[in-house]
């Protein structure tokens, strides 16, 4: 054989090799192509999606108002044709235009075919993370805030119509403004309201109008979505606008909150903006303390690294004891990052708290304490107050919509149900004493009956600890514990089994020894 | 002829002639085997000597037509689908993406493959004694697969095929008179649209191939013609060895394709022919480059009048054709480089290209600025003339340097000439591949 046909040789050999071993893994291959080219359609029309879309329909596809959702099965399981052809040539009737470049929209086909896979197979969660690390943070739609004094100004207006005059002004700020403005000023969606011209109109032909819609327009047949009592409560509004506004109740538009998520300024901006809407309550004002631990002290900041604090804040507390709720499925990742870096530029100028844990277990925000230092006990209404500061407190809380506040940290609603126990043990908070018999122990979760047979749920501790230092508890035993309460159980300072004369201590002077 | 008694073997392995004779005959009876002759100059078949690139040419030319007919059962020639198409064809069809791979590296190669080819026929002399007509064909075919790779870029439809066809087209523009007539006349219209794609497609799947099939079958039967590829000449009372084409050059052709298969096989699993985002012609990225081998023309452009731009290599496209009647010595036909002095000048073109090429750029771009230096002058001699007048004058110099200096003969020094030119063009092409950033600004590459 001369060399020729030697390489000739091992270059077939080569092919018969490589060939089948390629024929084998095509199909997986090419599955996998499919897969990648499903989420870079899905990634292009988020893109999109966010741009056009997220302001109607919701940052996460929920949907918003009278626009509906789209985050549903329904959709997913759609015909393509059908959701193609809603995308591209509108729905008549609706305020969804074709978004065609035939029908004067923006997109081809293609950006078409990638928002109807959007549709079809988007993770929404992902989307609104994606949103959020472009910037728009916490997504809104344009919806103006009604204030309550405006509507009680516009009631003292007029004896016999002053309410529904309210109750227009509150529709029409929800519903109307996107298209006709915050002053009826009109948009390139809508016609100005707030003119001569239309409170010279007869009553009948405006209710005819929302009600019906205008054909060929955005204006929707409103009947769908309003009674008609609504309806004519915000033509009642209409004609009178120029009165209402004459009392000086104008509407403040509302900015959608644009961060940019490379300006560290703004970015604690935004931190502030979340702790001041959603941590406050438990935290209190500037991290002082509250139901959750004081977050600006120099322990807590110190003890903990930027990792640890996303942890927590993603996961929720890691204390048995605790009520810190997880955030990882509320808040977007760039929020959480905000959030810490918010609270890590406490760090420089954060004080030494004496206990930086919560009112449960000592400390505590500063209107809870007496002067002498001691804690007083959490009345329910000092709970509220809280809640109303977080969430209400001038203004900032409109950055947050409705869905997103729908989950208030369950430590508070809590804090309103200790007001009842007797005041006590100022290291301690509340302490409460039961004797009962164990209804049932798993983990280190117990469960005791009391004599007028409710029950009381305890914590014994994380389980790692209780099952390697714990005593010996069956169902049935007679059980005597002190310990304060918690979120939905109580957290136990020392035990005692009274059937085996066992005693653990659980905690002493507040610390939980498994700390020690 | 007697019949024979097969065995077996005989009758499924028939096709293997065993003595010289029937070799022979089978070369001269079959209709692939005889655009070889039946016997061939045994120094001829040194691979050092042709490296096989016309061969491998022609082989990566069937497997474009292959793989191209096969892609075309999926392509769709409008812009609503082309690209969708081409998504389709790589997602859902069984070996679409294998197949168009290919296609798209074969056809790279061919790029590279021809061009060397050209370099190999002009190094030994390839053109001289009668061969001046397959020369000038050889130099169509390369235009040719220039034109097949440029159609082929815009099919896919992708921001790639879109910015290069049409950052490609607007040099078209420059060329006066006729330049614009043409450009519209290719693209259908002022713009890349859905004219051009259909224009192209026709021209890339159908004008293209017949021209090609026809030119090549024309390129082989010249080399037929001509006496088999350019051989050293024989000196007095020396006769030349001859050997059956089969097996001497069946085998060789036969282990060429079989390694070039391989290759091609494994780089198509391996690296997938680019398919960037859908074209936006609202969006070109920046810089928007021509396809790479185009580049080196759109480097000149950044420093010469888009008129000169076009005059030099035209100038020089003019004068590769018309080389069999610039260097009209034929004894050293078949000898690489000439003569060992003619080796010298290559290599000393060469290193002259590779360096002051780069120099030239540098200058141009930082230092000199000729229509600042004569502003009232119009910018057509200032960026046009002076520079086109200088290559062609360093050209000159080049040449009288190898002549009086180097003592060279006229074919020696044409080597170093055209070693000069062609390195200087390839490093035009680097430059432009690599060393060009956004705006396209010098930048490293690495």
């Amino acid at each position: 054989m001369n060399k020729y046909n030697v390489i000739s040789f091992f270059g077939f050999l080569a092919l018969v090799i490589v060939f089948p071993i390629y024929a084998w893994y095509e199909p997986t291959q090419r599955a996998e192509a499919q897969d990648n080219l499903q989420n870079q359609y899905v990634t292009d029309a988020s893109v999109i999606y966010i741009e056009n879309c997220a302001v109607c329909h919701g940052i996460e596809g929920e949907g918003i108002g009278a626009t509906p959702a789209l985050n549903g099965e329904a959709l997913q399981t759609m015909d393509y044709e059908e959701l193609f052809k809603v995308i591209a040539r509108g729905r008549y009737g609706t305020a969804m235009t074709g978004w065609h470049e035939d029908e004067g929209g923006l997109y081809n086909d293609y950006q078409i075919q990638q928002l109807v896979a959007l549709i079809r197979y988007a993770d929404w969660t992902q989307i609104g993370e994606l949103a959020a690390s472009q910037g728009l943070i916490p997504p809104t739609l344009p919806i103006p805030s009604v204030d309550p004094e405006m509507v009680a100004q516009i009631i003292e207006m007029s004896a016999e119509s002053g309410f529904e005059w309210a109750e227009g002004f509150q529709l029409y700020a929800s519903n109307c403004t996107v298209c006709h403005g915050i002053q009826g000023e009109g948009s390139d969606l809508g016609l100005p309201l707030n003119t001569a011209d239309i409170q010279s109109r007869e009553t009948a032909e405006l209710i005819r109008i929302i009600s019906e819609g205008v054909s060929g327009t955005a204006m929707v047949p409103w009947h769908n979505v309003l009674t008609p009592d609504e309806i004519e409560s915000i033509v009642g509004f209409l004609q009178h606008w120029d009165e209402i506004e004459a009392e000086g109740v104008v509407l403040t538009p509302p900015e959608p909150i644009w961060v940019d998520v490379d300006d560290p300024e703004s970015m604690l901006a935004l931190g502030e903006r979340i702790f001041s809407t959603t941590c406050v309550a438990c935290h209190g004002e500037d991290g002082s303390g509250g139901t959750g631990p004081a977050l600006n002290s120099q322990q807590v900041l110190t003890a903990n690294t930027d990792e640890q604090l996303t942890n927590t804040i993603v996961n929720g507390g890691w204390r048995p004891s605790s009520t810190m709720p997880s955030f990882g499925d509320r808040l977007t990742s760039v929020e959480i990052e905000a959030l810490v870096s918010y609270l890590r530029a406490w760090e420089p100028t954060a004080p030494f708290v004496e206990n930086p844990r919560g009112t449960q277990q000592g400390g505590g925000p500063p209107w809870l304490r007496t002067e002498d230092g001691t804690t007083t006990t959490p009345g329910g209404g000092n709970g509220g107050q809280g809640q109303g500061q977080g969430n209400q407190g001038n203004g900032q809380g409109q950055g947050g919509p409705a869905w997103r506040d729908s989950g208030s940290p369950p430590g508070q609603s809590n804090q309103g149900t200790t007001g009842t126990e007797s005041p006590a043990a100022a290291e301690q908070g509340p302490t409460i004493a039961v004797q009962g018999t164990v209804a049932a122990i798993e983990n280190n979760l117990l469960t005791v009956q009391l004599a007028d047979g409710s029950l009381v749920q305890a914590m014994l501790g994380p389980p790692w600890f209780w099952s390697e230092q714990g005593i010996a508890i069956n169902a049935g035993d007679a059980v005597s514990l002190e310990g304060f309460e918690s979120a939905d159980h109580m957290e136990v300072n020392w035990i005692t089994n009274q059937t085996s004369g066992e005693t653990k201590f659980l905690r002493e002077n507040g610390q939980p020894v498994w700390t020690q | 002829m007697t019949e024979q008694k097969l065995t077996w073997k005989e009758k499924i392995f028939y096709t293997t002639p065993n003595d010289d004779r029937s070799r022979m005959r089978t070369v001269a009876n079959n209709l692939i085997l005889h655009i070889h002759p039946t016997k061939v100059a045994k120094p001829a078949l040194r691979f050092s000597y042709t490296w096989g690139l016309g061969g491998i040419s022609s082989v990566l030319v069937m497997f474009l037509i292959l793989t191209g007919v096969l892609l075309m059962f999926r392509y769709d020639a409008s812009v609503e689908n082309a690209y969708t198409s081409i998504q389709y064809l790589e997602t859902q069809v069984a070996f679409g993406a294998l197949i168009r791979n290919i296609h798209h590296w074969s056809a790279n190669l061919l790029v590279v493959t021809s061009f060397l080819h050209l370099i190999r026929v002009f190094l030994t002399g390839g053109f001289k004694k009668g061969r001046a007509l397959n020369w000038a064909l050889g130099l169509f075919l390369l235009t040719l697969v220039l034109a097949f790779n440029f159609t082929g870029y815009l099919l896919p439809w992708d921001q790639l095929a879109y910015w290069a066809i049409t950052v490609g087209t607007s040099l078209l523009s420059y060329v006066p008179l006729v330049g614009t007539a043409v450009s519209n006349f290719l693209l259908g219209g002022p713009e890349v649209g859905q004219t051009t794609l259909r224009n192209f497609y026709a021209i890339h799947v159908a004008v293209l191939p017949a021209i090609l099939i026809l030119a090549m079958s024309f390129h082989f039967w010249r080399v037929r013609k001509d006496g088999g590829i350019s051989q050293p000449e024989p000196g007095e009372r020396e006769r030349v060895e001859k050997v059956t084409t089969i097996p001497h050059l069946v085998q060789i052709e036969l282990a060429a394709t079989a390694v070039l298969t391989v290759v091609i096989l494994v780089w198509a699993i391996f690296v997938p022919a680019p398919l960037e985002a859908l074209a936006n012609p609202s969006h070109p990225p920046n810089p928007a480059k021509a396809a790479w081998y185009f580049m080196g023309l759109q480097e000149l452009l950044l420093h010469m009048h888009p008129l000169a731009a076009m005059l030099l290599p035209l100038t020089l496209f003019i004068g590769i054709a018309l080389l069999p009647k610039l260097d009209t010595q034929e004894d050293n036909i078949g000898i690489y480089f000439r003569s060992h002095k003619g080796r010298f000048a290559a290599l000393f073109g060469a290193l002259i290209g590779t360096i002051l090429v780069p120099l030239a750029v540098l200058l141009d771009e930082y230092w000199l600025d000729l229509p600042g230096l004569f502003p009232t002058w119009p910018t057509l001699i200032t960026t046009g003339l002076i520079p086109l007048l200088a290559t062609l004058a360093m050209f000159g110099l080049i040449y009288g340097y190898f002549r009086k200096a180097g003592k060279l003969n006229h074919s020696e020094a044409i080597v170093g000439l055209f070693s000069f030119i062609m390195t200087s063009f390839v490093t035009l092409t680097l430059i432009g591949i690599f060393f060009r950033g956004a705006n396209m600004a010098l930048v490293l590459p690495f």
